[in-house]
């Protein structure tokens, strides 16, 4: 027990996807992300807990590692942390380590080589629940004599279903014993004596999950699986258009009509007036309308995340992936960066190979995140009717699916012509484990859901708030001069950068007030259409007309197709946000790396979005 | 409009506008603005007036406590190099590639 403390240190550590984090959150009531596939952890998490007897428990969630001869950067923080070399810890009070009793042929390798440390250890068997379904024994005493180490069960997801364990750790830090420790054999025969270990104690009626093995007969399938998975994906963004609507509609409501009553109080306060209608209501009601679909998006990426689809994913994808230049690992982090790039770029950690893990971190801004969303669904619904094709699906659900998988096309491409640029012709294997299917604990999806809500909403009060403000300022001050004709924005600030921006933009089609959006759009994208409407509802009368709702209407009268095609091109490759420009920095270690992506992403947003619109007006767009 | 509501009107947004700019730039500099902070700091901890020095002191950055990198944009603080714990960074390092 570390005595300056008092408290006890406690390490989870296993082998990928066996519940450590789940059991983390269990224990310490936090609500770090789980997902059912290997990889979701790739740094140390802290938190505490105080067991009955009063005992402090300092708990440390450690990445998952297949071994402690690291193939990866996240399995080295695991391997360091474990054997007291990580920089300001020292070693852990009492290791635990988490293996799935579904899978305790490949669980157990790991924990030899955790007993090999001498560390005080106790074994966490999880999954307990799932074994037992799937017809598993496991004779509890027996591991634990022939192991040499204390074993509990737990079901991380279950309510009280780490209580074994909670005991286990009030009763005292077991002390290793030095016969079990010299039991444990070299490196080449680890495998042996796992196999001797589940001979004594564990009997399993088949080697897999027979309800995986036939859905994987279809899921995998080279043919089916690739036209079922893109099914999935063709029915999240129909979704995203078609069941957001309502909910849509009533917040829109909602926002005009707060507007209306604040702007009707403040009418004998002009420039406050201003601020709070063109400003805030205007800028900030247009992009909160975009709650509903980007939660309808998480729904889905949590369900598939929960279920167990998303390696199968890689799996099928892999093939394309290394033709592109990529790997099947490159998938994890490139589909979390539909999220956001940020945590897509982190998850990158999990490549062993630098060279793809710097490909993976370069093309992951490519992926659409979510920010983006509300800039594609306000062109869409402005510019693309709402109609059936084929009378099965909408077309405006058609148009984001093909924005998405150009997104997608764009990485791929970018990928490949990097792979050429450094000659690479190695290759690299994709070794993956396929987790068993799960059905999604609608708690979990709950919880996640409210935590997207929560960070949207997060946003939309911190960096969208205060970037509205300055903009609504710059677009107030100076007053026009006497006897002006043009609307009074025109001859402020931000009209005036405005203007001025159009020399660089005007051949892709962006007027200046588009010109204007894409500056704050670069420190969030979403900020672009709140900016969008506050500059429109100040080129506006003025009146109570200008509020939220109208963005769409106004952008569809004044802009020609064209525009809203090139500059829906232009998000596609959207030069990235600040925060992925200093995670890049951060990760790769590299100004001349940040430097790369932003240059190739402007390159390649100006080029697309100048095709787009000079093919468009081509054709009478 | 009446001279106290013109008053009330321009703190109003003049309070606004202060908190945006700072909120923004904390967010998009963290780094140069905690500098700036600490360089402040230090400079009013050098003033003659105790009550002053008081407020450098409070003003002082504080190290601040980071979430985790799975929940999504603009709420892990990764974007901070300045409060990265040591030894939490995984830079990229090549080695020349074997023959």
């Amino acid at each position: 027990m570390s005595a300056a403390a008092g408290t006890l240190r406690v390490a989870l550590v296993g082998n990928p996807n066996s519940g450590k984090t789940a059991l983390f959150n269990r224990l310490t009531g936090s609500q770090q992300k789980v997902a059912n596939y290997a990889g979701v952890t790739v740094e140390r998490k802290e938190g505490r807990f105080v067991a009955p007897s009063g005992r402090v428990v300092q708990l440390l969630d450690l990445p998952g590692a297949y071994s402690l001869d690291a193939a990866s950067p996240d399995e080295a923080i695991t391997r360091d942390i474990c054997e007291g070399r990580y920089p300001g810890e020292s070693a852990p009070d009492l290791i635990v380590c988490v293996a799935d009793a579904t899978n305790l042929r490949l669980h157990l390798r790991f924990v030899l080589e955790i007993q090999r440390l001498g560390r005080p250890l106790v074994l966490a068997l999880n999954m307990m629940d799932a074994a037992r379904a799937r017809g598993v024994r496991i004779d509890v005493a027996a591991l634990e004599a022939a192991l040499g180490v204390p074993v509990v069960e737990t079901v991380a997801v279950q309510r009280g279903g780490a209580a074994g364990l909670v005991a286990r750790l009030d009763a005292g830090t077991p002390a290793p014993r030095a016969a079990a420790v010299a039991a444990v054999p070299a490196e080449d025969d680890l495998h042996a004596r796992v196999r001797a270990l589940l001979a004594a104690a564990v009997s399993m009626p088949r080697a897999t999950s027979a309800v995986d093995d036939a859905i994987d007969r279809v899921a995998l399938h080279p043919v089916a699986g690739l036209a079922i998975l893109a099914a999935v994906m063709f029915l999240i963004f129909q979704a995203v258009f078609s069941w957001a609507a309502p909910l849509q509609d009533a917040i829109t409501a909602a926002v005009t009509a707060a507007g209306e009553w604040t702007g009707g109080a403040l009418a004998g306060l002009p420039l406050l007036h201003s601020l709070v209608t063109d400003g805030l209501f205007a800028g900030l009601g247009t992009v909160l309308a975009f709650l509903p679909q980007i939660l309808i998006l998480f729904l889905f990426i949590l369900m598939l995340e929960e279920s167990g689809y998303l390696p199968r994913a890689a799996f099928l994808l892999d093939r394309m992936m290394f033709a592109a230049g990529l790997t099947g690992r490159s998938f994890i982090p490139l589909l979390s960066s539909f999220a956001c790039a940020i945590p897509g770029i982190m998850a990158t950690r999990s490549i062993p190979d630098p060279r793809d893990r710097l490909t993976t971190i370069l093309v992951a801004p490519l992926m659409t995140c979510s920010a983006r969303l509300p800039v594609y669904t306000l062109l869409i619904a402005a510019f693309i009717p709402r109609r059936s094709v084929l009378g099965v699906f909408g077309l405006q659900g058609f148009v984001l699916f093909v924005l998405y998988f150009a997104g997608i096309a764009s990485a791929l491409a970018v990928a490949y012509v990097m792979k050429r640029l450094r000659r690479d012709k190695s290759e690299h294997a994709l070794l993956m484990e396929l987790p068993s299917y799960r059905l999604p604990h609608p708690r979990d999806v709950a919880i996640g859901l409210w935590e997207r809500a929560k960070i949207f909403l997060r946003r939309v009060t911190g960096i969208i708030l205060a970037l509205t403000v300055l903009l609504w300022f710059l677009s107030s001050f100076p007053a026009p001069p006497e006897g002006a004709t043009q609307p009074a924005i025109d001859y402020s600030l931000a009209g005036m950068i405005g203007h001025w921006m159009t020399y660089v933009f005007a051949p892709v089609g962006f007027n200046w007030q588009i010109c204007v959006a894409l500056i704050p759009g670069l420190a969030a994208r979403e900020v672009a259409v709140s900016s969008l409407a506050t500059v429109y509802a100040m080129s506006a009368s003025g009146g109570e007309d200008a509020v939220a709702a109208q963005l769409g209407t106004a952008i569809a009268a004044q802009w020609p197709l064209a525009t809203a095609l090139s500059l829906l091109a232009w998000y596609v490759f959207a030069p990235q946000c600040m925060s992925t420009l200093a995670v890049i920095r951060r990760e790769t270690n590299s100004w001349r790396n940040v430097w790369i992506a932003a240059g190739y992403l402007f390159a390649l947003a100006y080029l697309a979005s100048l095709a787009t619109y000079q093919i468009a007006r081509m054709f009478g767009a | 409009m009446s001279t106290p509501a013109a008053l009330a009107q321009g703190l109003v947004i003049a309070a606004l506008l202060a908190w945006s700019a700072l909120f923004a730039t904390r967010r998009l500099l963290p780094a140069a603005s905690r500098r700036a902070q600490a360089r402040f700091a230090g400079w009013l901890e050098r003033a003659r007036p105790r009550w002053l020095r008081r407020a450098g002191v409070a003003l002082k950055p504080v190290r601040s406590e980071r979430g985790g990198c799975g929940d999504g944009c603009s709420s892990c603080g990764a974007c901070a190099p300045a409060e990265r714990a040591p030894g939490d960074a995984q830079p990229l390092v090549f080695h020349p590639r074997s023959k």
